[in-house]
């Protein structure tokens, strides 16, 4: 049961960062290599600001923000230049590095956790289950879930699927593309963000925690098939509950060693992803 | 090649003679002076770490971020096998390089064949992975704390102490052959199929290379050479830490290639020197120092693959346009060629050449090519029309193997080829060109022409790698085969040129010549009159019958009608994935149906 509530709440904090993820790699084609970053910086924001529900919000909105900045300043100008998704996807390494520097000098390079927004806990078929976790793993799976809802259920989701496809006929057709951009680069920053708060809810964060957290989320995207938002999400959950497995009965020093493992396995046998039932092999 | 093979570093000669010789005077200058021997000794040992980065990132445009792990396992590797089994430093030198290459072949090999953001994301996976292993598995690594106990390597009562002129010399050794080496390589066969892999994966597949193999070759020769940074680097600092293989290392290498100028022989050289000017001012930039390095790649990034050693290149072309001489076919190689290529080999001519039975191609919910028979005679001249989406590409691309039928079979030569890779038929001798051109820009025609003989290539991988004497003997006589082609499609006076300066009708016309280079007995053109003005058709036309007096079986398909009709000794025609005509050109246009096709069924109907 514990192993389970581990998996649950592991999984509810990674979903938003890998789900934002692959938000923005159907928009731009582009890993979102900053996302861990930006979900340190948005945990240290709250944190700073004392982590309640103004601290809170202001995280969320410095996440969209940052993802806007990102769009403005590392991909248009390479997408202008006609530079390949790759490139730009090294571009956004970049951007990483000056933000955790820039992290580093505005809030110090030590390690942060915060008090918990509720105290107290119920007894779950025989497990201890705080309110603090039961919230976390709410709010994860909330914003999840309507993140998935907006982009897969509604127009603003099929437009940004139409300029994703083919965005000079989108534009033809009187879409504002880079509006759409924005807007996918908005989310995609606002869901690591959401990450980053909860991550210093339950456990705390350090710098050296973002390359760990983006490489968890890319690992579960990928593995569950990041084209698609719902595979990307049970791909979350495939990847924290072996996490929890592997904690649990073999290592708790090697972490992501067998995530890893688990990535190139996943990739020799269904490039397109566990989760995503194509035939057409997207990767290819 | 890069512009730089053409221009600055043209004779080999030169290289051969002037990279020992600033080698020497750099250990002639450093060696005196203990800070000037540990720089130009960290600098050596970045030049065999960035040159392996630009073999696999600048040559083969593979973005690989795992070359900082591959690094690091070099080193431990070493280090272990010399501490916990007593292997002399000559044996764990190459053992660093195994350790790395077998962790690079791991990598790569399932996922040679993704796209290259997939690459991307295994690669940063593997680099993070790796610092979280060096940085826990105490027994092996040391731990976060690392390693202190590094012998120096010695021979006999001689040691080769880190920070002491004799390791500078001996750094500057490795430097020599791996500078040697990428220079060979940048070289030969394999060099172009570098290139090709990075500007146009297509022309491989047009050529029969498997592209997956060019791409796992390169990958792992590339982390054996990071291996063996790695354990140059472990015994020159005698320590070893996990921070050494960190991220931000790994950044300040993307750097240096990229400023160098990725994809140039000389480009890792002058990486080198930068970086070492950026640490200079970095060390008084204090905590500024990763911000700039991450907005340089940004911006580096955003710019594309142009660094220094790039805009020396063109500067020096402008100033003086050199041209490489290339050996000149010989009339004997010639007509040696034209006997080749008129007798395909096992051909039987009593039996077709090609023939596809009841073939079906299905995409999800689209028939694209629906139950297609059609026999092919060795020697004949096909012309296929239809129109847009009526299934004529898709069927081409399940004779070729870049489809795989949903029914049917496909046979050549009496076999059915139906389990082979799209490489693999080409070898039996189908060539094929594409709608869209695919010519290497970077490389001149003849050059690309040169591509498609690589499956005839004598010397292995290897052997091109070190461009030995078999490799530069294949290497002559392609061009010159190749030249000769070119010379046949009347493009002689052009080979030297680069594609990318081409005319589109000059370059559809060097696919062909490249297909070719295959020794095809068939030869499928998808299009090759598209986008062509009046004159370039005739020149088309001409050579599609040059071609049928070489006695090759050729299947065109065009929308001109009346060109194809011109060229064809036969005619096919498909409409919504059905053949619906198959006949001699007049007889074909006067089938209700074709009519119809084009003009409409009232027009049918009225005619």
């Amino acid at each position: 049961m514990t192993l389970l509530l581990n998996a649950i709440s592991e999984a509810a904090v990674l979903a938003p960062l890998a789900v934002g993820l692959s938000v923005i790699y159907r928009m731009s084609g582009v890993i979102n290599f900053a996302a861990g970053a930006v979900a340190i910086t948005a945990a240290y924001t709250s944190v700073e600001l004392g982590n309640g529900p103004v601290g809170v919000i202001v995280a969320l909105l410095v996440g969209a923000l940052l993802g806007v900045l990102m769009y403005a300043t590392t991909i248009l100008p390479g997408k202008l230049l006609g530079a390949p998704h790759v490139a730009m996807t090294l571009a956004t390494f970049g951007f990483a590095v000056v933000l955790e520097a820039v992290g580093h000098r505005v809030f110090g390079g030590v390690s942060t956790a915060a008090d918990p927004w509720l105290q107290g806990s119920v007894e779950v078929l025989g497990t201890t289950l705080t309110y603090q976790r039961l919230v976390v793993i709410s709010i994860g799976v909330v914003i999840s879930v309507v993140v998935i809802l907006l982009f897969d259920r509604t127009m603003i989701g099929r437009t940004m699927e139409a300029c994703a496809a083919n965005e000079p006929l989108a534009r033809l057709y009187g879409t504002s593309a880079g509006r759409y951009h924005l807007l996918a680069w908005a989310i995609g920053g606002f869901c690591s963000a959401a990450t980053g708060v909860l991550q210093v809810a339950i456990a705390g964060v350090s710098v050296a925690l973002s390359m760990h957290l983006l490489l968890l989320a890319l690992v579960a995207a990928v593995v569950g098939g990041i084209r698609g938002l719902r595979s990307t999400a049970l791909g979350v959950l495939l990847v924290a509950a072996l996490g929890a497995l592997v904690a649990r009965y073999l290592t708790t020093e090697f972490i992501l060693t067998p995530i890893f493992v688990l990535l190139l396995v996943a990739l020799y046998l269904r490039p397109q992803g566990v989760f995503i039932s194509s035939t057409t092999s997207e990767r290819v | 090649m890069s512009f730089l093979s053409k221009t600055l570093l043209r004779p080999d000669l030169a290289v051969h003679v002037a990279i020992p010789a600033a080698l020497l005077a750099l250990y002639a200058f450093a060696s005196g002076d203990s800070y000037m021997t540990y720089l130009a000794t960290a600098g050596a040992i970045s030049y065999v770490l960035t040159a392996s980065f630009n073999l696999v990132f600048g040559y083969a445009g593979i973005f690989s971020l795992a070359s900082i792990a591959f690094y690091g396992i070099g080193a431990y590797a070493s280090v272990y096998a010399e501490n916990q089994w007593g292997m002399p430093f000559w044996l764990s030198f190459p053992f660093a390089m195994l350790v790395a290459s077998v962790f690079a072949a791991i990598l790569i090999f399932p996922t040679s064949h993704l796209r290259d953001i997939f690459i991307a994301i295994v690669t940063l996976g593997f680099a993070v992975t790796a610092i979280e292993v060096f940085a826990q598995w105490d027994e092996v690594t040391g731990g976060a704390g690392g390693i202190y106990l590094i012998d120096p390597p010695s021979i006999g009562s001689h040691t080769f102490l880190g920070g002491d002129p004799s390791y500078l010399l001996f750094s500057l050794f490795v430097v020599w052959a791996v500078g040697e080496l990428t220079w060979r390589i940048s070289r030969s066969g394999f060099g172009r199929k570098l290139i090709a892999l990075r500007e146009t994966p297509r022309a491989l597949a047009a050529s029969g290379v498997n592209d997956a193999k060019i791409r796992f070759a390169v990958f792992v020769l590339s982390g054996a050479l990071a291996g063996l940074a790695g354990a140059l680097y472990a015994h020159f600092q005698l320590i070893i830490s996990p921070e050494a293989f960190s991220i931000s290392r790994l950044i300040e290498l993307l750097l240096a290639t990229v400023i160098g100028g990725a994809g140039t022989f000389l480009g890792p050289f002058l990486g080198v020197l930068v970086l070492i000017l950026i640490d200079e001012v970095g060390a008084r930039m204090g905590d500024l120092e990763p911000i700039v390095y991450g907005v340089a790649v940004i911006v580096l990034m955003s710019v594309g693959r142009h660094g220094v050693a790039n805009l020396l290149a063109r500067a020096w072309q402008q100033w003086s346009p050199v041209r490489p001489t290339v050996s000149s076919a010989t009339s004997a190689t010639v007509s040696k060629l034209d006997e080749e290529v008129l007798t395909p080999e096992g051909l039987d001519s009593s039996r077709p050449l090609l023939v596809v039975e009841d073939v079906t191609v299905q995409f999800g919910g689209v028939r694209a090519v629906s139950g297609v028979t059609l026999a092919l005679q060795a020697g004949e001249v096909v012309g296929m029309v239809g129109p847009n989406g009526a299934g004529k590409t898709s069927l081409f691309n399940s004779i070729t193997g870049e489809v795989t039928p949903t029914s049917g079979d496909v046979l050549f030569a009496g076999r059915s080829i139906l389990n082979d890779a799209p490489h693999q038929r080409r070898k039996r001798g189908i060539g094929r060109t594409f709608q869209l051109p695919s010519l290497v820009p970077d490389l001149t025609l003849v050059e690309n022409v040169m591509l498609g003989g690589e499956i005839r290539a004598r010397a292995g991988l290897l052997r091109q790698s070190l461009f030995s004497r078999v490799a530069r003997a294949d290497d002559r006589s392609r061009r010159a085969e190749a030249l000769a082609l070119l010379d046949e499609l009347g493009l002689g006076d052009r080979a030297r040129g680069r594609a990318s300066d081409q005319p589109y009708g000059v370059q559809r016309l060097t696919e062909i010549a490249r297909s070719l280079m295959l020794s095809p007995a068939l030869l499928m053109l998808d299009e090759p009159g598209a986008g062509l003005t009046e004159d370039e058709r005739g020149h088309l036309a001409g050579v599609i019958e040059h071609l049928r007096r070489r006695h090759l079986t050729v299947i065109v398909i065009d929308h001109n009608v009346s060109f194809v009709a011109s060229i064809s000794d036969r005619m096919v025609v498909m409409d919504s994935g059905e053949l619906i005509a198959d006949g001699a050109p007049k007889d074909v246009l006067q089938v209700e149906r074709v009519v119809g096709a084009y003009l409409g069924s009232e027009a049918a109907a009225h005619g």
